[in-house]
């Protein structure tokens, strides 16, 4: 017997380690077909730019005083550069980033207030979207595995709040919300804009994944796994979020980010509403000013938050598809 | 299937009361007091009170008791056994803008809205229908993709960024249609045409997608490969195996939309000056028009929850397994 | 001798999947004669179903593609045809029934108006004629009652009766070759027997050739002419029906027949053969069977013999270096025999042909456990 070392025979010894080799694990499995296209390295990085953006947002770096100050005139149309310390012996022109978008009615620039605007719109569509999808998870969980009257109520609550069109009931809710204040613990809160909003939106969305989650769970508490889970006494609780969350934690994440670009977009509808933030800018109130000016050819803030929220919404769409490409067991193919 | 039926209209008990739970909650809770509304600026508490009991917003929420209606020299009725009830059955306080019957107004506006939802409504499924079955024809070809990745395009914008757009090009730019407004009977084709455009135009994204996902799941199953084995030409399968299967999630979809129908779009009727019910529904929110709000959720919500059990039964009608089981 | 009326020569069909292609059918070569049943018979997977949807041009495109080969079929390579040429092929010339009755039929329409839809494609015929056609074809195949039949939707219907269907729609226009693909693996064992009973005597009766795909090597023993034996894309052995059974040659083979049970029982799957179906994606190099095969791992414990490691999940082990490196091709072993496997009697000096055998089974029914030594 020898031990042939030829590159032939290495590659066929390769051969029959893949063979034998172990199915990857969802997650891996599913990055990995991520990462085969690159655009969604693309899309990926346009998120990280907002996501920054946003963040900076909560910074003195970008403050109320910042998008608040009249940077130029009424209407300013997109300039490049623009005169500063007019009217004094050193008044020269240079380069003005605030005046890159032009300005509004009140000669604020265009662009700091879009760029503001972005933590609103990530704020506003996060906090839906974690709300709405916790819901969604723990309801779903429960009524799966439950089942009985757990099931029956949870059932019951979702058929119910879907059979209400989800534009009224949001906008029914946001309105009921408005400016409410409530007495808790002992301290007064009032619910202004953000809050108000997120709830609305948070407490009228889950219905979709809720569904979803008990189907799979329904399906899942039947599997073996969960058998030889409850065999070796783990209990009611770890078998939830240990054996079967995991293992259905594919829908929670494709919800989630496709919450998000309703989200943005909802905001839009909340505040031509007139139930939108009041106190700072943001996307919806910015296209709801803007509706008026177009027709004054005044395009520029229209345009730019128009085009913020549609570039969001596409980048989130494309990879809440190539997640759901990525993630989709039916999809997964030959394995 | 006359077992079905029953069944299904008693499935459907429930959800009405859950309905009319959840707005009577919504609207005797949570939502702002329209006594202030009525009052307006700087009314004195004494003022208040009196409008809040002309409206019959003193009484407790829930349940009175009679001995402490009696004390305070009142009808004993509390707000959920008087105003539940009156919900019910569709008796609603006066519009607090209009000072007229909300059913009233609604019966008005209802028309109105419809008349420039329906086309928006056909022309949409038509198109979506048509630009599905283009992508599913022509599966990872250049007019799928075409098509997907515009219908995409189409979802991102949104909805009040298309109708601006379409006003302002169209309308005000353009000139080729009224910007905005209406006119009694057939006048008001005229402005009806650009809503209805960009009706379309706003929503044609999402079907495309959704039905297209709908078809491909019928063109790559067993049966379709048993009418190709036949010698059907691809035509003919997607005309009449494939669309005959599509049609049944056609008809949920469709039914569950016809109450938004009524409802007009909230954005589009605004903008447009339509006198709809949307239109309606936005102006009530800025006044704070707690009757007419509370008729259209609840209203609409019970169209909505009835039209979905309609689908359910007409499912039967389409699909011979549900028929006949 | 007489023409085949089928001829597949060396297709080669690719699945382009997300992780690459993937090539399910290498160099698939066989013929099957008028009246003739030619069985193809191997584990799941390992490339049958895709093989007879090609013939018929009927695989899922995209993903999947013809890469090469010739599909021969009286005197016209079907794989050349337009579209239109091969919609007068499919139903007329060439039938084919699945193995999944429950899902073939389209749930929306009757039994009648499918069937009937079959009879109006092929025949000038109006539609009232096409139904009684349609009826007269369920008569045909066992179906009481078919009068009433007609206007019933499939789910009305059990499996075995709507596999009957099926096969009266793929016989209502008198077809030349029938491809059965497993048409009775979902049935229970009863309908089995009477479907396969029901083919059986429609091809004694119309001289139909048949291409009956199977895993089932009882359905084999019954109903075979000639058998084509395919593991992972390849056809590895192919011979006469009792050639086969009483001398087979390639250890997959053996592996197969070792797995059948003695004592009758006709449903046994190939379960039985240690080790895992490959994964078409990730063939292993050289002999696709090395992994599995205990052929080789005998020749490997020869003292001297030229050998490599091979390291599965379960186990090491020894194979010999041929058989890890360099893939064996069909040859013809013997005459009318046909194996691919480097250790098979005589391999080396065989000549490399297509595999094509008119062969007619003498004795119409065996069973099975005589059969297997
Ligand atoms: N639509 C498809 N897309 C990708 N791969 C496919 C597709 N159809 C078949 N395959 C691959 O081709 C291989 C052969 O499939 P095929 O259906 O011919 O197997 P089979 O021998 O008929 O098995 P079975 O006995 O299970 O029917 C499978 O392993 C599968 O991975
Ligand atoms: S070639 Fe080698 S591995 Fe393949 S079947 Fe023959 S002996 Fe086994
Ligand atoms: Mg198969």
């Amino acid at each position: 017997m020898s031990s042939a070392a030829t590159p032939a025979a290495v590659d066929t010894v390769m051969g029959a380690v893949a063979l034998s080799e172990r199915p990857r694990s969802l997650w891996r499995d599913a990055m990995a077909r991520l990462h085969t296209r690159k655009l969604n390295y693309v899309y990926a990085s346009v998120l990280a730019i907002y996501a920054l953006v946003a963040i900076i947002a909560f910074t003195p770096l970008l403050g109320k005083s910042v998008f608040d100050a009249q940077v130029g005139a009424q209407y300013a149309p997109p300039a490049f550069t623009g005169t500063v310390e007019q009217g004094t012996a050193n008044e020269h022109s240079t380069i003005r980033p605030s005046l890159w978008l032009g300005t509004d009615i009140a000669g604020r620039s265009v662009l700091y207030k879009l760029l503001y605007g972005t933590r609103v719109a990530l704020t506003v569509s996060l906090l839906a979207s974690i709300l709405s999808v916790v819901i969604g998870t723990v309801l779903g969980l429960l009524a799966g595995y439950y089942r009985g009257w757990v099931d029956a109520l949870i059932t019951w609550l979702y058929t119910t709040i879907n059979s209400i069109p989800w534009i009224l009931l949001m906008v029914a809710l946001a309105y009921a919300l408005k400016d409410r204040e409530f007495k808790m613990f002992g301290q007064e809160f009032k619910l202004v804009g953000i809050p108000s909003i997120v709830m609305a939106l948070g407490l009228t969305s889950w219905v979709g994944l809720c569904r979803l989650m008990r189907g799979e769970v329904l399906k899942h508490r039947e599997r073996d796994y969960v058998a030889a889970a409850k065999a070796v006494g783990a209990g009611t609780s770890r078998i939830i979020f240990r054996h079967i969350l995991p293992n259905t934690f594919h829908l929670v994440i494709i919800d989630f980010t496709l919450g998000i670009v309703s989200f943005v977009q909802a905001e839009v509808i909340l505040s031509f509403l007139g139930l939108g933030v009041k106190d700072q800018p943001s996307w919806g109130v910015m296209i709801d000013d803007a509706k008026l000016e177009l027709m004054r050819n005044v395009w520029w803030q229209f345009a730019g938050a128009t085009a913020a929220i549609f570039g969001l919404s596409i980048c989130l769409n494309f990879l809440g598809d190539a997640l759901r490409d990525a993630l989709d067991p039916r999809l997964r193919g030959v394995d | 299937m006359l077992a079905y039926v029953i069944r299904r209209i008693l499935m459907t008990v429930p959800i009405v009361l859950g309905i009319l739970l959840i707005t009577f909650v919504l609207f005797s809770y949570v939502a702002p007091d329209p006594a202030f509304t009525v009052a307006g600026r700087g009314k004195k508490p004494a003022q208040l009170r009196a409008i809040r009991k002309e409206m019959g917003l003193d009484k407790p929420v829930w349940l009175d008791s009679r001995a402490k209606a009696e004390q305070d020299g009142r009808e004993y009725k509390g707000h959920f056994n008087s105003q539940f009830f009156d919900v019910v059955l569709w008796r609603f306080p006066e519009s607090i803008k209009y000072h007229q019957p909300v059913g009233e107004l609604i019966a008005r506006k209802a028309p109105v809205s419809l008349a420039v939802q329906l086309p928006i409504f056909l022309i949409e499924l038509g198109l979506q229908l048509i630009l599905a079955l283009i992508c599913a024809f022509n599966r990872g070809r250049w007019p799928d993709l075409v098509v997907t990745f515009g219908a995409v395009l189409g979802m991102c914008v949104p909805y009040l960024s298309i109708i601006i757009l379409g006003q302002s090009v169209l309308g005000f730019g353009a000139g080729i249609f009224p910007v905005a407004g209406w006119d009694t009977g057939l006048k008001s084709v005229h402005f009806m045409a650009l809503p209805i455009l960009v009706g379309v135009a706003a929503g044609l994204g999402g079907g495309v997608r959704f039905y297209r996902t709908v078809m491909l799941d019928e063109v790559y199953t067993d049966y379709v490969r048993t009418a190709r084995a036949k010698g059907v030409s691809r035509n003919n399968m997607m005309l009449t195996h494939v669309l005959r299967n599509v049609f049944i999630p056609v008809v949920t979809q469709t039914v569950t939309v016809l109450p938004y129908l009524l409802l007009g779009s909230l954005l589009l009727e605004r903008m447009f000056q339509i006198p709809g019910l949307g239109g309606l529904m936005v102006e009530a929110l800025f006044n704070n028009d707690r009757p007419i709000l509370l008729a259209m959720t609840y209203g609409i919500s019970i169209a909505y929850c009835v039209m979905l059990m309609l689908t359910d039964i007409a499912y039967t009608l389409v699909d011979p397994r549900v028929r006949l089981s | 001798m007489a023409k085949p009326l089928l001829e597949l020569r060396d297709l080669n069909v690719a699945f382009n999947t997300e992780r690459g292609q993937i090539r399910p059918v290498r160099d698939v070569s066989y013929s099957i004669y008028p009246g003739q049943t030619l069985a193809v018979v191997g584990e799941s997977g390992c490339g049958k179903s895709v093989t007879a949807l090609s013939i018929l041009r009927l695989i899922p495109s995209p993903p999947g593609k013809v890469l090469s080969g010739e599909v021969q079929f009286e005197g016209r390579d079907l794989l050349d045809l337009s579209e239109r040429e091969m919609r007068g092929v499919r139903g007329r010339d060439i039938a084919m029934i699945f193995q999944e009755p429950m899902t073939s039929l389209n749930p929306v329409y009757t039994i009648g108006d499918q069937i009937a839809e079959a009879v109006m494609l092929h025949q000038k015929v109006k539609q009232k004629q096409a139904y009684e056609i349609a009826e007269q074809a369920m008569r045909d195949v066992g179906i009481s009652d078919p009068g009433r039949r007609l206007f019933e939707y499939p789910h009305q219907m059990s499996g075995g009766m709507r596999q009957r269907v099926m096969i009266a729609m793929a016989l209502s226009c008198k077809p030349k070759l029938l491809i059965a693909d497993e048409p009775t693996t979902a049935l229970d064992v009863t309908i089995q027997a009477q479907i396969l009973e029901l083919l059986r005597k429609i091809q004694r009766d119309t001289g139909m050739a048949m291409l009956l795909i199977t895993h089932d090597l009882g359905v084999v023993a019954e109903n075979a002419d000639v058998v084509a034996v395919m593991y992972a894309s390849r056809v590895v052995e192919y011979a006469p029906v009792e050639e086969l059974f009483d001398a087979p040659l390639h250890p997959y083979t053996q592996g197969l027949l070792k797995s059948v049970p003695r004592l009758g029982a006709h449903s046994e799957r190939l379960v039985s053969i240690p080790g895992t179906v490959p994964n078409p994606a990730r063939f292993p190099g050289g002999c696709k069977f090395h992994p599995r095969c205990p052929r080789t791992r005998e020749a490997a414990a020869v003292a001297g013999a030229e050998t490599v490691e091979v390291v599965t999940a379960e186990e090491r082990f020894r194979v010999l270096e041929t058989c890890a490196v360099k893939e064996p091709l069909l040859r013809e072993v013997s005459k009318g025999h046909w194996a691919a496997c480097h250790l098979a009697e005589g391999f080396e000096s065989s000549p490399t042909t297509r595999p094509d055998l008119a062969n007619k089974r003498a004795v119409v029914a065996r069973a099975v456990g005589s059969m297997i030594t």
